[in-house]
């Protein structure tokens, strides 16, 4: 049978409008690919609304880039009528009585999500191993992580079940996962999109993100997406703004630069795979330079980001006390703290509660100077560092990770004592909220690598457009798994 | 040894919006637990909260009455604990940054002594849920959580109970005035909680303090303070010292009861909300609240002194608001008198209320304002006696009959015309000459007989004091006594 999924977006739609397909079929050819999985890639799925919705739809206008085509929605955000666990036991059998907002925008496009995707417990881990229902595999390669923490939503677009899937970013929860997996991951600026009905992990730092197999696919969901949300009170009031323009015209400015610091810490295949694209952009006429960021800063990241998400990832996450939704608490509590102690205890798994227990430390009276504060000090001072980059180049372009997926097995769940800022230098932007976009850049034997860039607040159009040069200069566009192995 | 007390006031007050602090669901009392919440009060994952602005200018309203400076950014943050009533896991409020702080009070006790207290700051909140604990199971209605509160925080300034009374009087007087609150502490939607401390007089020591909790009458505030201060007396007079408590006031007893030792305060993990960013107050949100304020008491005090009205007058007034808005608008009626039209509302048409069989209230009278003047002005004016206005009076509250048709459906029609009124006393005064022969002699009831006389002739029409003005007249000065 003929596939249609593993095409872009634009294609997709393209077909539709032709004829050639309905949206009955793609949600049918989507059921298939779920059941095919073999990532471990889905929570659960909703294909019986999904057939529902497809049916209901009228006919598609020309200008609906979205409307008939599957998507998936990572399993952090809310769904009416579908079980919403964030991958955690502390959630187990919620259903949602409200889609988040950004679920109702797609839905009112006429997009129809077949399925919630796997994750990191809570949206906190990198690997994609720590939820409910174990690993998430890397469709190139099983033995490896799809990255973290959206990584159903990597591994299934990569695979080529459905164009294009929500994820969440927190660190870099979209765009490292969107690297190992030869996707294109967009964090946009911390305010553009509504956060209402995302189960929160670190509020400020949150952003609604996605991953798509291309850039202009990319905006096309920002153009969907943006804009102010009564219900979200960060949310910014723009005027309405077309995307996907920017990104055919190459919008934003021309001047970038790289931290050489962070370029000798990546493999040398990660290091030649950059230094091509920095070649073709500046055949492009695109100035892209050396930028001597303060090491100590960049060191700052992950000890910063760590104490300043797991503070507040303790406090959004106390409503999951087993009172209300998800599995109660013990009925043998002779105390309403044996209750919510026994569901806790079962409900989250040891990584999430040594990061409770860090978050809370950090928040104690006696502590809080010198850790929470000191950590929102430290991000003041880093992000303004940044802004004084921003003043000299347009954008910021690095290797999104400094080798290709891990595999499972050898990954290490212990803290490091010395962080490799080449593996956590994308929480820059989640720490000065900023847009952020992960492009595919090359192979490492048959593996993914990806290559980012952020730019300044509220210029996503912009990142979007740079995107697009590095897409015209790799030519890496709709990538997929042939044949997952 | 002679102590003083030091005692500072916290007083939690609901507002009285149309929804909650931070969510669009209805803010309502009385209605079926746990249908007036929403999504975000039940704290469904991924809700986000959303400010309320009505709140907001309840708040600026409440900080410029207490003589508070105005926070122009407005923070929240976060207030970490577990709690069955408490579904987020942290309750929203205004650590760092109250919308009001530095303000004061000035206040008078019953003795007519002035007093001021110190108000720290006021910060909006939200209500958690309301418990119910019964035998083997405790209830939560959600209802109330997420209701706005402002909490309002006082120096530790008041040295006495009666001061405490007082002030807490004063805050419900202001609330309920402005319109901001119902101020029902019997219904919770105002609630106090009290720190009291004591040391030797000339100490620069505080002693140490326990608080008080839930009083939940101002009866209640005044008595729990003079026990706690006599409590904490006796024990350092018997050699003993002061543990810090929480405590409660007993009602029954007549005393405060532990409730718990605080060994160590619990740490409440503050920090900002990041989902409420620092929100600017236009300098014209501010203004338009501040003019939008109703009168608050004591310009009421000041206006119904300026009408001559008497401080016991005034104060019966002040009870009740609503008392005072029907005033008012009677005064728009432009009464002749304004003691006697302060009687016949205060004084009568209370009564009537009170002793009414249906649900008669100040609200539902079957009459306007203006009536009620005109019943005042026809007493005020002599045109009808007070025997009569009470029928008339009557006839206004059970069947709405206009004063002016009431008197004249009874005949109360009184005779002014000076005329008519001198030819009945010259009769009279002809018809009985021994009684003027007796005034002569320093009879004074001669006048009464001889005004009566006048009434009985004209058939009770006459005017009495034009009638009583006119015959002495005639009849001249009293005689002295033989």
């Amino acid at each position: 049978m003929e596939r249609f999924l593993n095409r872009t977006i634009k294609e997709i739609h393209a077909a539709l409008i032709s004829g050639e397909v309905t949206p009955e079929q793609l949600v049918a050819e989507a059921g298939e690919q779920i059941a095919r999985d073999r990532c471990n890639a889905y929570e659960a799925k909703a294909l019986k609304s999904a057939r529902r919705k497809a049916r209901q739809l009228g006919e598609i206008k020309a200008s609906d880039y979205l409307a008939g085509i599957p998507y998936l929605a990572k399993d952090n955000y809310s769904t009416k009528g579908v079980e919403t666990t964030a991958s955690s036991r502390i959630l187990e059998g919620y259903v949602p009585l409200f889609d988040a907002e950004v679920i109702r925008r797609l839905s009112r496009h006429g997009a129809l999500m077949v399925a919630k995707t796997t994750m990191d417990e809570l949206a906190m881990g990198g690997t994609g191993t720590t939820g409910r229902l174990g690993a998430t595999h890397n469709p190139y390669d099983l033995s490896r992580i799809a990255g973290g923490s959206s990584c159903g939503s990597a591994a299934a677009v990569a695979a080529g079940d459905v164009p294009y899937a929500l994820g969440s970013d927190t660190g870099d929860s979209v765009r490292k996962p969107a690297a190992y997996t030869g996707l294109v991951g967009f964090k946009p600026t911390w305010g553009l999109v509504s956060r209402y009905g995302l189960l929160p992990f670190a509020c400020s730092l949150d952003t609604v993100g996605w991953l798509t197999r291309c850039v202009w696919d990319s905006a096309a969901l920002c153009r969907a997406l943006a804009g102010r949300d009564e219900k979200d009170m960060t949310t910014l009031q723009r005027p309405k703004h077309d995307y996907i323009i920017d990104v055919e015209t190459r919008a934003g400015g021309r001047r970038a630069c790289y931290f050489p610091a962070v370029i000798e810490r990546c493999s040398p295949a990660v290091q030649e795979a950059f230094n091509r694209v920095v070649e073709g952009l500046r055949k492009q006429g695109v100035t892209v330079e050396a930028y001597d960021f303060d090491t100590a800063l960049l060191d700052a990241i992950y000890p910063t980001y760590m104490v300043i998400s797991c503070c507040e990832a303790t406090s959004n996450d106390a409503m999951y006390d087993g009172m209300r939704y998800g599995p109660a608490g013990s009925p043998d509590s002779k105390t309403y703290q044996e209750f919510m102690t026994s569901a806790r205890t079962r409900g989250f798994c040891d990584l999430i509660k040594r990061r409770f227990i860090i978050g809370s430390y950090s928040l104690l009276a006696e502590n809080q100077h010198d850790m929470f504060q000191r950590a929102q000090r430290a991000r003041r001072v880093i992000v303004e560092a940044l802004n004084r980059m921003f003043e000299e180049y347009d954008y910021l372009v690095l290797p999104a990770a400094p080798t290709v997926a891990p595999k499972i097995d050898e990954l290490s769940y212990s803290w490091s004592k010395e962080p490799a800022f080449a593996d956590n230098h994308l929480a820059l932007a989640n720490l000065g909220g900023m847009p952020s976009l992960t492009v595919p850049m090359g192979f490492d034997n048959g593996l993914p690598l990806g290559v980012n860039v952020t730019g300044k607040v509220l210029d996503d159009g912009g990142v979007l457009g740079f995107g697009q040069r590095i897409e015209d200069v790799t030519g890496l566009v709709n990538l997929t798994v042939g044949e997952v192995r | 040894m002679e102590y003083k007390a030091t005692i500072g006031i916290e007083i939690h007050v609901e507002l009285k919006t149309r929804s909650k602090m931070f969510s669009a669901a209805p803010n309502t009392y009385h209605e079926a637990p746990n249908s007036q919440a929403g999504l975000v009060d039940m704290s469904m994952p991924g809700t986000l909260p959303r400010l309320n602005m009505e709140a907001v200018r309840y708040g600026i309203q409440l900080a410029t009455a207490l003589n508070m400076q105005v926070d122009r950014t407005l923070y929240f943050d976060r207030k970490n604990y577990f709690y069955p009533d408490l579904p987020k896991g942290y309750q929203i409020t205004q650590q760092d940054h109250p919308i009001g702080s530095h303000g004061y009070l000035d206040l008078t006790l019953d003795d007519g002594s002035n007093f001021r207290v110190y108000v720290q700051r006021a910060h909006l909140e939200e209500d958690t849920c309301k418990q119910t604990h019964l035998a083997d199971v405790s209830l939560e209605d959600y209802n109330r959580c997420g209701v706005p509160l402002i909490e309002i925080v006082t120096e530790p300034c008041i040295s006495t109970a009666q001061q405490a009374a007082k002030y807490v009087e004063g805050i419900r007087e202001i609330v309920t005035y402005l319109g901001i609150s119902d101020g029902r502490m019997d219904e919770g939607s105002m609630r106090c909680d009290t720190n009291v401390s004591i040391a030797p007089v000339g100490s620069d020591h505080l002693g140490t303090k326990c608080e008080v909790k839930n009083l939940n009458t101002i009866q209640n505030v005044e008595a729990a303070i003079a026990c706690e201060i006599a409590r904490q007396q006796a024990i350092l007079e018997a050699g003993g010292t002061v543990e810090q408590e929480t405590r409660r006031y007993d009602e029954k007893l007549k005393q405060t009861v532990l409730m718990r030792k605080k060994t160590n305060a619990v740490d409440y993990k503050y920090f900002r909300e990041p989902n409420l960013p620092p929100f600017d107050l236009s300098e014209r949100f501010i203004q338009g609240a501040v003019s939008s304020m109703r009168k608050l008491p004591w310009v009421y005090r000041a206006e119904f002194a300026k009408l001559g009205l008497s401080n016991y007058e005034v104060e019966q007034l002040m009870k009740d608001k609503r008392l005072v808005d029907y005033f008012e608008r009677c005064l728009q009626a432009d009464p002749k008198d304004v003691k006697t039209l302060w009687s016949y509302l205060v004084v009568d048409l209370q009564s009537y209320i009170n002793k009414s069989l249906s649900q008669l209230t100040l609200d539902n009278l079957p009459f306007a304002p203006a009536d009620l003047v005109a019943l005042a002005d026809l007493v005020a004016t002599h045109a009808i006696n007070s025997k009569q206005a009470k029928t008339v009076m009557e006839d206004l509250v059970s069947r709405g009959v206009k004063p002016a048709q009431s008197v004249a459906e009874h005949g109360f029609e009184q005779i002014s015309d000076s005329g008519a009124i001198q030819a009945i006393v010259d009769e009279v005064v002809a018809a009985h000459p021994e009684a003027v022969e007796d005034w002569k002699h320093g009879k004074d009831r001669i006048l009464g007989f001889l005004v009566g006389q006048v009434l009985k002739a004209s058939h009770g029409k006459a005017n009495p004091s034009m009638a009583r003005e006119m015959v002495l007249a005639k009849i001249g000065p009293m005689g002295q006594r033989p």
